[in-house]
Order: C-alpha cells, then sequence, then structure tokens
C-alpha cells in the first residue's frame, strides 16, 4: 500500500476514527490501535514479509531482556554482596557482565544485519544474478531501528522494554517502516505507548505536512521522474548533454521523492500526536560534503554517527594509531600534529561512508559511490590547513557571502558527481558518464534527445518552474529556521488557509503521477 | 440577569460555533474540489478531441427529434452529413459515431439511442465488425464512447461487460486524463467548444468531420467487376462473436427489419484494403440471415458518382466531394426505401437544423477553398479555432 494511494488514505482515516474513538476506560491500551494498523498495513505488502519483521522483533526483544537480566543479576549480586566483594572483583563481575552482553548484542547484530547482507548480497554471490534477492518492505530501516535499540540497550542507555507487543509496536510502526526516519527508541517509543487524543492544531499541522509531502512526491518527483526512467532504461542511446541533464534532474527528484515521502509519514504521525525526527534540512544550501550528509537522510546519518562513527574514532585502535604519530617524528611537525589529531575520525569517517555505500546494495557503483563521499570528507578535514592558508593568501574571508555562494555551488556539483553513481546503472557506466559529460557536450543533439524523453516542453517548464518555487520555499524556510511556513499559514485568515489548501489538492490532482496513464514510481529510498 | 450572559453557557457556544465553521469549511473544500475536478473532467482534461464533441452533441438533441441515427465508426461522419441531408430530403439526423467504434459498442449505443430519440430508422454502418480481436480489445476504442455516455445503467452494463482493469477510471476518467494538462494548447479549442456547445444547448456541424486531402492512390482499384469482390473472408473471432451477439440483441427487443439498416459505406478498394471488403461480404450474409437488410455502397460509384481518385481524403474516409456526394445520395436513398416521414419540429427546433444547414454549407465552402489552395492539411471539425475560420464562409 503506497503513501500515495487512496488505499493508504482511507486507512489511515480509519485508524484514526478507532484510535481516537477509543473508549476513555482503557486508554492505556490505544498504542494496541497502532499496532495492529502497522501489521495490517505490513500485510498489505505481502504475508511473506511478516516472518522477517517478526524475527527481528523477537531476536531483539529477546536479546535486550536477556542483557537486561544479565546487567540486573550483576547490580542485585553486588548490592546484596557489598561488603563482601572487593573493588576489584566489581570490577572484574561488571566487565564479565559486559564481556557476556558484548556476545549476546554480537549475535542479535550479526543475525539481524547477516539476514539484511543475504537478501542484499546472496542473488550477486551466489547465484550469480544482480539486485536483491527479496525486498522485504522497510527491512533497512526496522533492522537499524531496531538495532540501535539493542546497542542503547548494551550501553545501558535506556530500560528495556518488557512487553512484547509495545516493543512489535516500535519496530513496526507504519508511518516510518516504508523508508525512516529511522527513530531512537528514548524519543520515539513513549510517544508511540502515551495515549493522544484528538487535537486540531496537529491535526491541522499534520494535514498540510502530509499535502506538502504528496505534492513534492507525486506532482514533481514522479514527473522528472519519468525522464530519468526513460534514460535509465536506455543508458547507453544517450550523449553526454543528456546525461548530464538526467544527473542535475535527479538531483532534484530524489530530493523531492525522498522527502516529500517523509514529510507524508511525519504529517501522518504528527495526526496521532507522535513528532518524527526531521529527516532533511535543505540539503543543497550545505557548503560541503559532510554538512550535506547532516542535512541529508539525517536519521540514518545519526545512526552511523552514534552506533558507528564514535565507536570506531573512540576505539583503541584508532586512538593508539594518533598516539602513535603524535610521539613520532612526523607527530612534532605543524603537519603531523594535524593529521594525528583528525586521523582518528577522518578515517572513521571514511570507513562509514563505505559501509553507507554498501548498505545501498551490491553493486560496486554503490562502493564507489561510498568511498567517493569518505574520501572527499576525509580528504577535506586532512587538507583543512591547506584550505585555510590559501584563503589567507588569496584574502578572502570565508565567512562573506560570494565565498558562501561558491562553497554551496562547489558542493552541489560534488553531490552532483556522486549521483553519476546512483543514476548509471553499473560502476562501468557511471565511468562511461563522466566520460561522456566531459567530451560529449553537444547542445542540439542533446536538445533533441531531451524532448523526446517523456516530458513535453510544457512539462518541462513546470519542471522548471517547481525548481524556481522549491528553491524559494528553501530560501524562506532557511532564513526562518526557528518557524514552519505551516505555522505562520494557520495564523493566515480562513480564506487564505483554506484557498491554499485548495491549491495544494488540485495541484496534487492535476500535476500529481497516479492513475493508469502513468506508471506510478516507487518511493526511491523504499528499494533500499 | 439575562441567561445569554451566563458564562457557563457562552463556552459550549463558542464552541458549537468552531465546530460549526470547520464544518462548513471543511465541507465547502470538499464541495469545490468536487466540483472542480468535474468540470475539469468534463471541459478541459478529458482527452478532448471531436468524438467527445459529437457524442456529447448527440445528447443535446432534444429528445425524439432526430429520424435517421446512424451508428458506426470514423466511416460514418466522414461520409454522412446532417446538415445536408436536412437540406436536401428535410428529415434530422445525426452521426453517433467515433473514431475506431467497434461492433462492441454497438448494443450500449443503441440502447443509449432509444433511451432519448425514437428514430425512424437506425443505419448501422459494418466497420467495426471488421476490427482484429486485438483492434476490438483495444481500450481507446471503448473509451471513446464509455467515456461520454453519461452515468447510467447502459454506461455500468458496457463498462462491466468489457473491463477488467481500472474499472473506476472508465466512471472516473479524470483518474487517467488528469496527466495531459501539458497537451492543453491543442485541446483548449476542445474546452472552447464544448462549453459553447453546452450553453447553446446544440451542436452546429452535428458531428461531420474531414480532412482537406484529395488522396490518390497508386495502387490498382478494384472494378466493380473483379472476381476478388466476391470473396467472403471470415471475420476475427472477437468480432464474429461481438456481431452476433449484437444481432442476437436486435432479435430479442424484436428491432424490425424496416427499422434498421445494416451498410457499408463507400471506400477506395486496392489490396490494402480488400481483405476488409471480403469481410464486409461475410457481414453482409450473417445480416441477411438475421433477417436484416445490408447494402453494400463500397462499389455503388456509377450511382453516387464517386471518384476514387477525387474524392476520398485516405483510403478509407471521403473528403468534402465525397461527402456530399454521398450524403445526398445517401438521403434521397433513405427517403426512397424507407418510411422517413420528418418530424414536425417545433419553431426552435426548424431554427436550429436551419441554422446547422448554414454551418454545413460553410463547411464546405471553407473546406474546398482550402483543398483548391492547397493548403496544410488539417482537421475540419466544429473545434472552436476552426469554427472561427469556417464563420467566414457563413451566408
Amino acid at each position: 500500500m503506497s503513501y500515495t494511494s487512496i488505499n493508504f488514505l482511507i486507512f489511515v482515516t480509519v485508524t484514526m476514527l478507532v484510535y481516537f474513538l477509543f473508549p476513555k476506560k482503557f486508554k492505556e491500551y490505544k498504542w494496541t490501535v497502532l499496532l495492529v494498523a502497522s501489521y495490517v498495513f505490513y500485510l498489505f505488502a505481502g504475508v511473506q514479509y511478516v516472518g522477517f519483521i517478526l524475527f527481528t522483533t523477537t531476536s531483539t526483544f529477546l536479546g535486550a531482556l536477556w542483557m537486561d537480566k544479565m546487567s540486573r543479576k550483576t547490580k542485585d549480586h553486588i548490592r546484596e554482596h557489598k561488603a563482601d566483594l572487593s573493588r576489584d572483583e566489581k570490577k572484574k563481575l561488571k566487565e564479565r557482565t559486559k564481556r557476556n552482553k558484548r556476545l549476546v548484542v554480537a549475535l542479535i547484530l550479526v543475525l539481524n544485519f547477516g539476514i539484511l547482507a543475504f537478501l542484499k548480497y546472496a542473488k550477486v554471490l551466489f547465484m550469480g544474478g544482480t539486485g536483491d534477492l527479496l525486498v522485504v518492505l522497510g527491512i533497512s530501516f526496522y533492522t537499524f531501528q531496531s538495532m540501535g535499540y539493542i546497542i542503547d540497550i548494551y550501553r545501558d542507555t535506556v530500560p528495556a522494554q518488557r512487553n512484547f507487543f509495545k516493543f512489535a509496536l516500535f519496530v513496526s510502526f507504519f508511518p516510518q517502516i516504508v523508508q525512516g526516519p529511522i527513530g531512537i527508541y528514548s524519543s520515539l517509543a513513549e510517544q508511540l505507548y502515551k495515549p493522544h487524543s484528538f487535537d486540531y492544531d496537529r491535526f491541522r499541522q499534520g494535514f498540510l505536512l502530509i499535502l506538502w509531502g504528496l505534492f513534492k512526491k507525486m506532482a514533481i518527483a514522479d514527473n522528472a521522474n519519468i525522464a530519468i526512467r526513460t534514460v535509465t532504461e536506455h543508458y547507453q542511446a544517450y550523449g553526454g548533454t543528456t546525461l548530464l541533464f538526467t544527473i542535475v534532474l535527479y538531483a532534484f527528484q530524489l530530493y523531492m521523492d525522498f522527502s516529500g515521502g517523509i514529510d507524508i509519514s511525519r504529517g501522518v504521525a504528527q495526526i496521532f500526536g507522535i513528532d518524527m525526527m526531521e529527516n532533511f534540512r535543505r540539503p543543497y544550501f550545505s557548503k560541503d560534503i559532510s554538512e550535506y550528509w547532516r542535512r541529508w537522510h539525517i536519521s540514518l546519518g545519526n545512526w552511523f554517527k552514534t552506533y558507528l562513527f564514535y565507536p570506531l574514532a573512540m576505539s583503541n585502535a584508532f586512538l593508539s594509531v594518533s598516539k602513535g604519530i603524535k610521539k613520532s617524528k612526523f607527530g612534532a611537525t605543524k603537519v603531523g600534529a594535524h593529521i594525528a589529531k583528525v586521523l582518528p575520525t577522518s578515517f572513521a569517517s571514511f570507513i562509514v561512508f563505505f559501509m553507507v555505500g554498501v548498505w545501498h546494495g551490491a553493486n560496486w557503483k554503490y562502493v564507489a559511490f561510498g568511498v567517493y563521499n569518505g574520501g572527499i570528507i576525509m580528504l577535506a578535514v586532512l587538507m583543512k590547513p591547506v584550505f585555510e592558508a590559501v584563503l589567507r593568501k588569496l584574502h578572502i574571508n570565508p565567512d562573506c557571502a560570494p565565498y558562501t555562494a561558491f562553497r554551496i555551488i562547489r558542493t552541489f556539483i560534488l553531490i552532483l558527481v556522486g549521483y553519476v553513481f546512483d543514476v548509471a546503472p553499473s560502476f562501468e557506466e557511471s565511468m562511461m558518464t563522466f566520460r561522456l559529460i566531459f567530451t560529449d557536450q553537444n547542445f542540439k543533439v542533446g536538445y533533441g534527445e531531451i524532448s523526446e524523453l517523456g516530458l513535453s516542453g510544457i512539462a518541462l517548464g513546470y519542471l522548471a518552474i517547481c525548481i524556481v518555487f522549491i528553491f524559494i520555499v528553501s530560501v524562506i524556510q532557511e532564513r526562518h529556521a526557528s518557524t514552519t511556513i505551516r505555522s505562520v499559514l494557520i495564523k493566515k485568515p480562513a480564506i487564505v488557509r483554506w484557498g491554499v489548501i485548495y491549491i495544494a489538492i488540485m495541484a496534487i490532482l492535476i500535476f500529481g503521477v497516479y492513475g493508469s496513464g502513468f506508471n506510478a514510481a516507487d518511493f526511491v529510498y523504499a528499494q533500499f | 440577569m439575562n441567561i445569554t450572559d451566563n458564562p457557563l453557557k457562552k463556552k459550549p457556544n463558542k464552541k458549537r460555533r468552531v465546530y460549526r465553521n470547520r464544518t462548513v469549511m471543511i465541507l465547502s473544500l470538499v464541495l469545490a474540489i468536487v466540483l472542480s475536478v468535474l468540470f475539469l473532467q468534463e471541459f478541459v482534461l478529458g482527452n478532448l478531441n471531436h468524438n467527445n464533441e459529437r457524442v456529447r452533441g448527440f445528447y443535446l438533441e432534444d429528445e425524439n427529434s432526430i429520424d435517421v441515427v446512424t451508428i458506426g465508426s470514423s466511416e460514418v461522419y466522414c461520409a454522412f452529413a446532417p446538415g445536408l441531408n436536412y437540406k436536401e430530403c428535410g428529415f434530422t439526423s445525426y452521426p453517433f459515431a467515433t473514431e475506431g467504434n467497434t461492433v462492441r459498442n454497438f448494443k450500449a449505443m443503441y440502447k443509449e439511442m432509444m433511451r432519448t430519440q425514437d428514430p425512424k430508422l437506425i443505419v448501422i454502418e459494418i466497420n467495426g465488425a471488421l476490427y482484429s480481436d486485438k483492434n476490438i480489445a483495444r481500450e481507446a476504442n471503448l473509451r471513446r464512447v464509455s467515456d461520454n455516455i453519461p452515468l447510467n445503467e447502459n454506461k455500468v452494463e458496457l463498462i462491466d461487460e468489457w473491463v477488467t482493469e481500472n474499472k473506476i477510471e472508465y466512471y472516473a476518467p479524470f483518474i487517467k486524463y488528469h496527466g495531459t494538462w501539458d497537451k492543453l494548447p491543442t485541446t483548449i479549442g476542445w474546452t472552447f467548444t464544448l462549453l459553447q456547445e453546452r450553453f447553446r444547448g446544440y451542436s452546429l456541424l452535428k458531428g461531420v468531420k474531414n480532412f482537406n486531402e484529395i488522396y490518390v492512390t497508386g495502387s490498382k482499384v478494384y472494378a466493380k467487376e473483379s472476381s476478388a469482390l466476391k470473396v467472403r473472408k471470415p471475420l476475427f473471432s472477437e468480432a464474429d462473436k461481438n456481431l452476433k451477439e449484437f444481432l442476437d440483441f436486435l432479435k430479442e427487443e424484436g428491432v424490425s427489419r424496416d427499422k434498421i439498416l445494416f451498410v457499408r459505406f463507400p471506400h477506395v478498394i486496392t489490396n490494402a484494403n480488400l481483405s476488409r471488403y471480403q469481410r464486409g461480404n461475410t457481414i453482409g450474409d450473417i445480416v441477411r440471415r438475421y433477417g436484416y437488410n445490408f447494402v453494400s455502397f463500397e462499389m455503388d460509384d456509377e450511382d453516387i458518382n464517386l471518384d476514387p481518385y477525387k474524392d476520398f481524403y485516405n483510403i478509407e474516409h471521403m473528403n468534402i466531394y465525397g461527402q456530399q456526394k454521398f450524403s445526398k445520395f445517401f438521403a434521397h436513398y433513405l427517403q426512397d426505401n424507407y418510411d422517413i416521414t420528418p418530424t414536425s419540429l417545433t419553431a426552435k427546433q426548424k431554427a436550429e437544423w436551419d441554422e446547422a444547414a448554414r454551418w454545413y454549407d460553410a463547411y464546405a465552402a471553407y473546406n474546398i477553398d482550402l483543398i483548391e489552395k492547397g493548403a496544410k492539411k488539417r482537421e475540419i471539425s466544429e473545434s472552436y479555432f476552426i469554427m472561427q475560420e469556417i464563420k467566414k464562409y457563413l451566408k
């Protein structure tokens, strides 16, 4: 059931009615409505997938309880034998518990990431095919979310959930199951379990967010996708100009598709009284690639930062390398001192992005995408003193507007380079794309090709207007980050508010890609 | 103290007013959206072309005011000119036809025709039974009819009978056609036409359509005496089945042979469409077996005086020269062979039909003028922008 379908609209409406009309006497069980709805939603994707989510839910739930039991047992033992145990004995006991917990968490991580890796890589590694063995709805997102929870339990940062069904809701909450945002247990779980009453203001805010998301996904991204799909299906047939055009269009389409989907998810959750984290913060206004990854798919970035980057950067191995450089002759130099300082973080960044690439799928182009992003970030950190020196030499104020604009444009170009790996069907074809973009620019040929990508001149003009519109909205959002356009709109007179809603709905109905006249596109990130 | 001053009473009233206002706004929004979508579906984003205009024009005709209705496909509106027929013979007529119309649609069209009119004669042009199975099943061939039939049991029956996927889109064509917004510059003329026609209450050209071209075939044109024209070729299986179902239906309805006439309109017969001609012979046999009349005008050139090198705009369709000759001939043929006493029209109806005859003359003059000037090929129909040109030829 796609988030953009009429079925989903009906599904959300029915869930809303049941949830908000739930008897007050049993309000502490209101969350069960969300659980049932989430599983009904999941079942719509196919009964065969339920086994996967149930396995992750059960294994994570039991693993967490097991670790929790270990921790409590150790704590109780120490408390009971406080007087009998020496400091060393207490320490040893804690370390043993930690070791045992590490085994449990490792087991759960291996099992669950193992399933994810098997589904993504088995076909390529063992069957000689391409693509995923099976695309299980939301498997990446619920696996990351659950594994975040089990690591939090291992770290004793959250108490273990003792109610299996409540935990099942945390794993399967339907607005976020398809493509995130990846929730953190400490901020999401309690919101899910709390009984929320209907709040008209929340409803309005959520509804407007859904409309905005639908517009971005159906009326912009899916129209752009018509041209992109035409190119990717006959990739070898196009010249450099068309490929460059496609990459630029893809940047826009991907952002509208993914952020539109997240807006729908967040809007639906908001109606139920649940605040999900923002997943995008105008990423194309980033001034460097690191910032881009802090603004793009924020929840995934946070996940990798919390559960992979920090453990790596702060690991004994990385720190000892840093210390080793510091103590060496090279470390005594200015350059050496800088490298010793930033090497653990820059190398950890590289590994994180390599993993992001690997996660995207069993294709060398994704590995290249990860290495490219990680490499740029690593290089930027390592070379920072050099760049600063060049700026000083050229008397450029790094905070001045022209330089900021230059950085934004430069970063956007670097992002586009990364997207070449994404758009091209294979690594070889991404290399071919780079070659053609630099050697085969022919405006006349490109114009002819672009006009036959399935979008008329008027449709291309419409997309150009949409790009300008989104740019203006983004500039407003960027300048007034503390408030949302929705909250401003809600304060306007009724005629303006309802007029905007009418225009938005009509725009979705007219410009949206749906019905048999089109093949509506799936959400791009649902495949990961 | 007045009861309305009671502060305890004030709050619920205010709350109630807020709820009432919200309900009114939500209902108004829903209503505005529904009305907007219906308007767009009907007049703007409905994949609009001459077919919509012709079929909707048929429904705009006053009840029981049409003497002869012709059901069929593109041959019909290229050959059959109601304005000219009215001027020639005084009876009213209408081509209830669409491009690529197949025999599958005939039953629903017949029922629709009988629901709104009580014609003295129904003419069925049999082109719709010559199609291949693939052509018969083509969605567009069904939609050109179903999209323009108002929602009623005949429409439901037609859709139920032939549609298996995306049924909802046949009831709400907006779902299918909303994406045609980027073709608005080419369809906006039809928007104006349909709006004008709806407000006016009747069609001016009564569905005729041609192209300003003369077709000259490079292939051998079959002569009347050719033995190949005697051959009977079997129909494609779906067409055969659907034709017999339609004939069975007519029998069940008790339609008598003096009420209905099956015909084949003129074509240029070359090797390219010889097999269609031969299938036409088979249709004639089937129709006659059911006890109905079938007349083929395909090779009757001498009586009609049709010139295969001047009177067609392509192998299948007549141009304005052919249309004028054939329509006149056919009108007289019907009058001579069937009891078509013209309906007594009201003053308003008569004025409308007189206007239609004048518009047809202007249409023909414009068409001929374009051909004589060797102008670029264009579709000549009741589209708004073409009508602005035709208007200049009105007398």
